[in-house]
């Protein structure tokens, strides 16, 4: 990467300052590399590899540039391996898509970001060629799944080693390695769910999460009636939570939203601290987290990884802001969430216990899927959905499995006083109960 | 001989990959892509982004004759690299064979095929300036900001994608999967509420955008479009329920798409709702006899895609002729196992993936649709209510609504569930009322049986992306400019309790 990334550091810097046949004199530039080799290993219908599944090594090099000219006009373009081979012909091409934008970011200087821990060792063995843990980790869920009555498992594994690098004109040069892993097992067509980090999972981290489907899967086989329709207590997992509040809250938190009047919040909400949701909740943004999916050492503009506050207290404290998005604000960039709400972190003074708030309730819905989230107006934050996979729960009982259509309002479920935030086993993020719109 | 494309130059990657073949003694499909793309983006009248975007590479799926399969990709395409990526991907096949994996022979089974695909385009990438395409866009969205409460975002874009498929049987097949789309987000704010609606015109190439007839396509769908993010600040909720409903032509796709399409590929026959044992259960009664289902290539469509990526011609194909289950959409690699003839429905994203069974233009045909000669985007709801009044479709005060502008769905093929979603819906009458969208639910194999009728011509240039097994591609379709579907149980309006 380093070569790579050296030589068109060259072959830009050679440019610096001077007028191209087109008129455009190059200012500066940044680019984000990413040297990637991934191993996949499929499992599907309880059987490894297939047309389908195969086993596939993946090897690409590829990233962003961005270039910026006098008389602020700027490029940015996808660029892949043969970009040296190829220059003369991509900066003509670059120089022929070089727009204005009065709000074109300037360039981040050189520092060093934090050291935070992304590559882990037995990853990288994985992709030395030491394939055996990959297919026993799908051979084992498998085993596992099976104990639980799963007639039919399907999974995925895929471990990747990223070489970043970060640089631009002003001498930013931040280059490092990281290794996510992604781990996913799914039964019956009913229930998937995936480890997600920086790393392989522990034996107990894996067993947990075969452990945690497989029962699953099996809870939601038996069928239960809904007692009736009408508002009633719901609750969603974690992993439908990170779904809802990536749909709604993180994109209406984008500072291009933001920005642009596309967002439920205006820049002023941010400016004043607007109280929007409920007073204890305190929602951030954190990529310092050793070994974290969501954890990197700077953005691909070269903002430093960091813990911000997005919404504090229930106030509104920042959106999330790119450099073009924070001059255009007039605020300071902020990290960016990697893989959507799962880098975001949820802080309340008081969380209940899942299991004794369960018992607690005469009945509730456990909502562990919804279909057609991503349909969904996320400007007005109303919700109308078909929770496919949802367990009826009594005093305490899990009954079984019910189909629904629930609708509500998520603004309403952040700032409700009577929403409850749960502890959920093996999840930092709470699974959330609320009342909601229930019909059959 | 058509003219040359740029996936032509690989010819000594594909012999050394045919070498490789022979030499093991083990079967291939090797796939090459070029894609270049341009994305516009432009919010409020002002230019937010031009990108440009470049994939090239190639990914070889190696066969064992016993049928274990291994694959590899890089986006690095020489005789060298493929020889390397051809040895990985036999190691990685002889590794399922250690575990006992899952064994395909499918490969071996099919003739070669030598076809070449070249579209021609009026106004392809790279015959325009950009300067030019700023300038149109601009006017574009400037002209859409009708009121002072809309943010208007247009994007632009355009993808010149080629493809090389080759394998050990002599197959060599290039074809070409140009695309374009013009997509205007509309976000309407007042007092605290908040609404967003989308309009958009897809094609292949920067017709959407030279073309007077096709800019002003796109301008007629989007002004309605703008209003009814302003009318739905003020909407009110439709109460959930089943009912007698009018879907457009842009919903109906999501019928044919989320209710049946995914649930008729091959490959996921062993659990799908239609299928039993495995085999996909032809002869079934799944729809009104009014209703066909089609699914398969149309040239200048969003989601052309004449031969699959595994090198075999895409066919046209009666999911369900006359209400009745005909066919699947098979692969090359399911199709046997349902029972169903190869239709040449694999599609991949890109080199890197492997092809699934997938759509392409699926789109749903009524028997003897009620005529309509205006122009669908003519067609307001007031005007709708007069057509079905005059078709006796509906009764004055009868409860019918009307859900216009598709905002995508997903389905459980397997449990029979699916959902889609619209912009608005409108209760029909002389003065017809805007509702909230909500979502639209129903059982597989008894929503089609609501389908009473179609109004108006075929149009089936809806277009969408289809998400399946982390793996993304252009989708299309559509149907008669309406449906008229009866209330059912097995259809389900979300929305507020009742």
């Amino acid at each position: 990467m380093s070569v790579f990334g050296e030589q068109l550091q060259e072959r830009l810097n050679m440019l610096l300052g001077k007028r191209l046949s087109s008129g455009l004199t190059l200012t500066g530039w940044r680019f984000d590399l990413h040297e990637m080799e991934h191993l996949e290993v499929g499992l599907k219908n309880n059987k490894i590899g297939g047309p389908y599944t195969a086993p596939g090594l993946k090897q690409e090099s590829s990233g962003e540039i961005c270039l910026h000219w006098a008389g602020e006009k700027y490029t940015i373009a996808r660029i892949e391996r043969r970009v040296l081979e190829e220059f003369q012909a991509n900066l003509e091409l670059w120089e022929k898509t070089a727009y204005i934008d009065p709000y074109g970011p300037g360039l981040v200087k050189p520092y060093e970001p934090p050291a935070v821990l992304l590559a882990h060792e037995d990853a990288m063995a994985i992709l030395n060629g030491e394939f055996t843990p990959a297919f026993s980790f799908l051979a084992e869920g498998l085993e596992t799944m099976a104990g639980y009555g799963t007639t039919k498992v399907d999974g995925r594994v895929k471990i990747s080693r990223d070489r970043r690098l970060v640089a631009n004109s002003e001498g930013l040069w931040v280059s490092y390695e990281q290794t996510p892993v992604e781990i996913y097992l799914a039964g019956d067509d009913l229930f998937g769910e995936v480890f997600a980090e920086k790393r392989l999972p522990s034996p107990e981290e894996f067993s947990g999460l075969a452990t945690y489907t497989g029962r699953t899967v099996k809870e939601l086989k038996k069928k239960a009636v809904l007692p009736r329709e009408g508002e009633m207590p719901i609750i969603f997992t974690p992993r439908v939570f990170e779904a809802f509040l990536e749909h709604y809250l993180l994109s209406n938190l984008s500072g291009r939203l933001v920005a642009n009047r596309q967002s439920a919040f205006g820049a002023q909400d941010f400016q004043e601290a607007k109280k929007v949701f409920r007073g204890d909740l305190t929602i951030s943004v954190d990529g310092t987290r050793p070994y974290r999916y969501s954890s990197y050492r700077c953005t691909g503009e070269g903002v430093p990884t960091g813990r911000v506050d997005l919404v504090r207290e229930g106030r509104l404290i920042t959106p999330v802001l790119t450099l073009k998005y924070a001059k255009k604000l007039g605020m300071e960039p902020t990290p960016i969430p990697v893989a959507g709400a799962q880098g975001l972190m949820i802080d309340l003074p008081h969380r209940e216990s899942f299991q004794d708030f369960l018992g607690e309730l005469e009945d509730c819905l456990i909502v562990y899927s919804v279909l057609g989230l991503h349909t969904q107006d996320y400007s007005a934050g109303k919700f109308s959905l078909a929770a496919d996979q949802s367990l009826l729960v009594q005093k305490g009982r899990i009954q079984g499995k019910v189909e629904t259509v629930i609708a509500g309002d998520f603004w309403q479920v952040l700032a409700g006083e009577d929403t409850v935030f749960l502890d959920y086993p093996r999840e930092e993020t709470p699974a959330v109960c609320f009342k909601a719109h229930v019909a059959q | 001989m058509t003219r040359s494309l740029r996936v032509d130059c690989y010819d000594e990657t594909v012999e050394a990959a045919v070498e490789m073949g022979r030499k093991e003694q083990v079967g291939f499909i090797l796939r090459i892509q070029e894609k270049k793309e341009l994305l516009f983006n432009l919010n409020n009248g002002e230019t937010e982004e031009i990108a440009t975007t470049s994939l090239r590479g190639m990914g070889i799926q190696v066969c064992t004759p016993e049928g274990y399969t291994g694959f590899a990709s890089s986006d690095r395409i020489d005789p060298s690299i493929v020889k390397e990526l051809f040895q990985q991907a036999y190691a990685l096949a002889k590794r399922v064979q250690a575990m006992q994996g899952e064994v395909n022979t499918a490969v071996f089974s099919v003739p070669p095929n030598n076809r070449r695909v070249v579209v021609p385009l009026k106004h392809p990438y790279g015959s325009c300036s950009l300067a030019e395409i700023e300038e149109r866009l601009k006017k574009l969205n400037k002209s859409l900001a009708m009121d002072p409460r809309l943010s208007v975002r247009t994007v632009h874009r355009l993808v010149d994608e080629e493809w090389r498929v080759a394998r050990h049987d002599g197959t060599d097949t290039v074809f070409m999967t140009p695309r374009s789309f013009i997509y205007n987000i509309f976000t309407a704010r007042e007092k605290g509420k908040t609404a967003t609606t989308y309009s958009n015109l897809p094609g292949t190439d920067l017709s959407i955008l030279l073309e007077p007839a096709e800019t002003a396509k796109l301008y007629k769908k989007s002004v309605p479009a703008a209003k009814m993010a302003l009318d739905l600040l003020n909407a009110g909720t439709v109460k959930s329920g089943s009912y007698k409903l009018v879907i457009d032509y842009a919903l109906a796709i999501g019928l044919a798409h989320e209710a049946f399409g995914h649930a008729a590929e091959t490959d996921g026959m062993e659990s799908s709702i239609l299928g039993e044992n495995g085999r996909l259960r032809r002869g079934m009664e799944v729809a009104s006899p009014i209703v066909s289902i089609i699914d398969g290539p149309v040239e200048g469509d969003y989601a052309y895609q004449p031969i699959s990526a595994n090198g075999i011609d895409r066919q046209t194909v009666y999911i369900v002729r006359d209400g009745i289950l005909e066919t699947g959409l098979a692969d090359l690699f399911s199709a046997a196992d349902a029972g169903v003839p190869v239709t040449g429905a694999g599609r991949a994203e890109s080199f890197h993936h492997l092809p699934l069974a997938r759509m392409s233009n699926i789109r749903i045909q009524v028997k003897d649709p009620w005529t309509i000669e205006e122009e669908f985007e003519e067609i307001t709801p007031e005007k709708l209510y007069k057509y079905m009044l005059r078709t006796g479709l509906m009764k004055e005060g009868e409860e019918v609504y009307y859900l216009s502008g598709f905002q995508g769905g997903q389905v459980n093929p397997a449990e029979g569930n699916f959902v889609f979603n619209c912009s608005g819906i409108y209760r029909l009458g002389p003065a017809p009322r805007l509702y909230r969208p909500a979502i639209f639910s129903g059982r597989i194999l008894t929503a089609l049986q609501a389908v009473r009728a179609g109004l108006g011509p075929l149009k089936i240039d809806a277009m969408g992306t289809c998400g399946k097994m982390f793996q993304g591609v252009p989708s299309s379709g559509g149907s008669h400019y309406f449906l008229v579907l009866d209330k059912n149980p097995g259809i389900m309006l979300g929305g507020e309790g009742r």
